[in-house]
């Protein structure tokens, strides 16, 4: 009888515990690399938990996928890519691995810029179809959340309106944001605005924000630029007077170092293309990566 | 838990055994593509094109940089003449050089194949030859870009043991020599160039006396960038042969017009065609349409070239 009570009573003060709706575990998201990974993170929030296959100052053009990628795509509810060619891997990984989730394209809808940069003249390289560094335009990382909110809310329907709601917060972020960096732009006559970078990745932010880019090396290519190329880019730098020369944060930049070498000028920073700091650097998240490489831009160029 | 490490790479074989695309995992729908808003980034993922060898028979003003270094084999046709049957085609494989960034060298092997019957003053031939050496002078004057035109002077000398035209064998030497100037009519898209030309020749057949000529003239083209890297386009040129070195008796004159492409097809790899008829021409004392005695009917021109 004891016992009988005792279990009765053991019942009725577990019954709170039991009728408490239960926390429902995170949507396992896999994103190809550390910018969208924040992305997804910002419209997720504690609804998902992200890991990106090439994380924070990983370079991606030459991505090779561990094991543990593997596994982490075949258990993914939802992988994200970037597109526009960028991860030329991504369907063979997701169907070698069993993916099953929901795919998400987070360029979707972004009108594209064609690839063929010279980096100097005489230079010229088909990199392939597209340039696909489109969220380097803040207006074109609004279409990413975009897309990135709907594959969570059609991977998690009971979720939809959080992530929603999240989505336009950030989206809210990421108007500021781009007034914030034409704000920093403005002060520079147009004419100044002349930029080098180590990497061809930043057409997106220069056609978006008037500046005008050249890069040492194409958005393709892992290699170094020739002779030849160096040689007709000193020419173009010296003849244009351009100052600014910035490192890119993956990649060597060995070219770059000779570039400003030659020219005698310094390298004004690195700059954040395609794969964010480590969370103590100073674009651990896509917003601090753009108002970092704003910045950094800006800087350089009012010092010309 | 992970696989052990030694065991954890059989995971990556699917990826090697994965069956290429059945149907895509991620759809990334028709990309919409649009053109840079800012005129200098346009200009930039335009090409900034180097224009030698984009107008075809007429050539470019722009001067290989210095430090750079290409190759190139160049297929030159020229067929049909005054009766019988003629055709020569002149191969040459060319390494330059940019010494600095305003004049550029060059060194080519020359060599050549000829079939000709029945055309008068010209024994029967059907051969194939290494012809001789030959270099490539470019001097730029003024820069395309910086200026708005640019203005190069081309000199292409050759040393030969066989006659470009009829195939006889002897020695001889020949100097191709241009005055360039070329321009964007539209930027990066369009293209147009000028060569002044003069050619002169001099040859001694085994046993015979040497022979001079000389070709004056001039050329234009233009180019039509359709797409970055592929250009299409036209050519005209109206030539004058003398006898002598110094364009002294004339002998005849043709207007050739034809179709030219250019093609950058890979990162360091482009190609060039072109093709010229002759539209009209009159030999001195021929009555003819066409001036088949000292020009052919058609020429053709084909060169492939790399960058190091």
């Amino acid at each position: 009888m004891i016992l009988y009570r005792r279990t009765i009573l053991g019942g009725l003060l577990a019954l709170p515990v039991l009728s408490r709706p239960q926390a429902a575990e995170p949507k396992r998201v896999v994103a190809s690399f550390s910018i969208l990974a924040d992305m997804v993170k910002q419209v997720g929030e504690d609804r998902v938990a992200v890991r990106a296959l090439a994380g924070p100052d990983q370079e991606l053009h030459g991505f090779e996928p561990r094991p543990s990628d593997l596994q982490a795509v075949a258990q993914a509810d939802v992988m994200v890519i970037n597109g526009l060619g960028l991860e030329g891997w991504a369907d063979r990984i997701a169907k070698a691995a069993g993916f099953r989730g929901t795919a998400v394209v987070a360029s979707r809808g972004v009108k594209a810029l064609k690839t063929g940069h010279n980096h100097g003249r005489g230079q010229s390289h088909d990199h392939g179809a597209f340039d696909p560094h489109a969220w380097q335009d803040v207006a074109n990382a609004k279409l990413y959340v975009a897309n990135i909110r709907d594959g969570l809310a059609a991977a998690d329907p009971a979720n939809a309106t959080a992530h929603g709601a999240a989505a336009d917060r950030y989206l809210a972020r990421l108007d500021a944001l781009d007034t914030e960096i034409r704000a920093l732009l403005a002060p520079i006559p147009r004419e100044r605005r002349r930029i080098i970078t180590s990497h061809d990745a930043f057409a997106y932010f220069a056609d978006a924000y008037g500046v005008d880019m050249l890069a040492v090396a194409g958005a393709w290519r892992d290699s170094e630029p020739s002779a030849r190329e160096l040689t007709a880019l000193i020419a173009q730098v010296k003849r244009q007077n351009i100052r600014a020369l910035f490192l890119e944060n993956a990649g060597s930049g060995t070219a770059l170092r000779t570039l400003a070498s030659e020219v005698g000028a310094t390298i004004g920073g690195r700059l954040y293309a395609d794969a964010l700091s480590g969370p103590d650097g100073p674009a651990n998240s896509y917003i601090a990566m753009m108002r970092h490489n704003a910045g950094i831009m800006a800087a350089a160029l009012k010092e010309q | 838990m992970l696989p052990r490490p030694r065991f954890a790479v059989l995971l990556l074989l699917p990826l090697v055994f994965a069956p290429p695309a059945a149907g895509q995992v991620f759809d990334q729908g028709k990309v919409q593509t649009r053109e840079f808003r800012s005129p200098a980034m346009a200009a930039q993922a335009a090409h900034g094109l180097e224009s030698e060898n984009i107008f075809g028979l007429t050539l470019g003003s722009d001067v290989d940089p210095a430090g750079s270094k290409s190759a190139a084999l160049e297929v030159g046709g020229r067929i049909g003449t005054r009766g019988g049957r003629y055709a020569a085609f002149g191969a040459k494989l060319e390494f330059a050089f940019g010494v600095t960034d305003h004049f550029a060298a060059a060194v080519s092997l020359l060599g050549g194949w000829r079939n000709s019957s029945n055309v008068p003053g010209q024994a029967d031939l059907n051969a194939l030859a290494f012809d001789g050496v030959g270099a490539e002078l470019r001097w730029r004057f003024l820069e395309r870009g910086p200026s708005p035109v640019g203005v190069t002077l081309h000199i292409e000398p050759s040393l030969r043991r066989i006659d470009e035209r009829s195939g006889e064998t002897g020695f001889g030497w020949a100097a191709e020599n241009r005055l360039i100037v070329d321009g964007a009519l539209v930027p990066d898209r369009l293209f147009v160039a000028a060569n002044l030309i003069y050619d002169v020749e001099a040859f001694r057949p085994k046993g015979s006396p040497q022979e001079q000529a000389s070709t004056g003239g001039v050329s234009s083209a233009m180019a039509w960038q359709v797409r970055p890297g592929l250009l299409f386009g036209a050519d005209i040129r109206y030539l004058r042969a003398h006898e002598g070195l110094a364009l002294d008796r004339f002998r005849g004159w043709a207007v050739f017009a034809g179709p030219t492409l250019f093609w950058h097809f890979a990162e360091s790899a482009w190609l060039s065609a072109s093709y010229a008829f002759q539209l009209a021409g009159r030999e001195q004392g021929v009555a003819n349409t066409f001036d088949l005695g000292n020009f052919p009917r058609q020429m053709l021109k084909f060169k492939i070239g790399m960058e190091f």
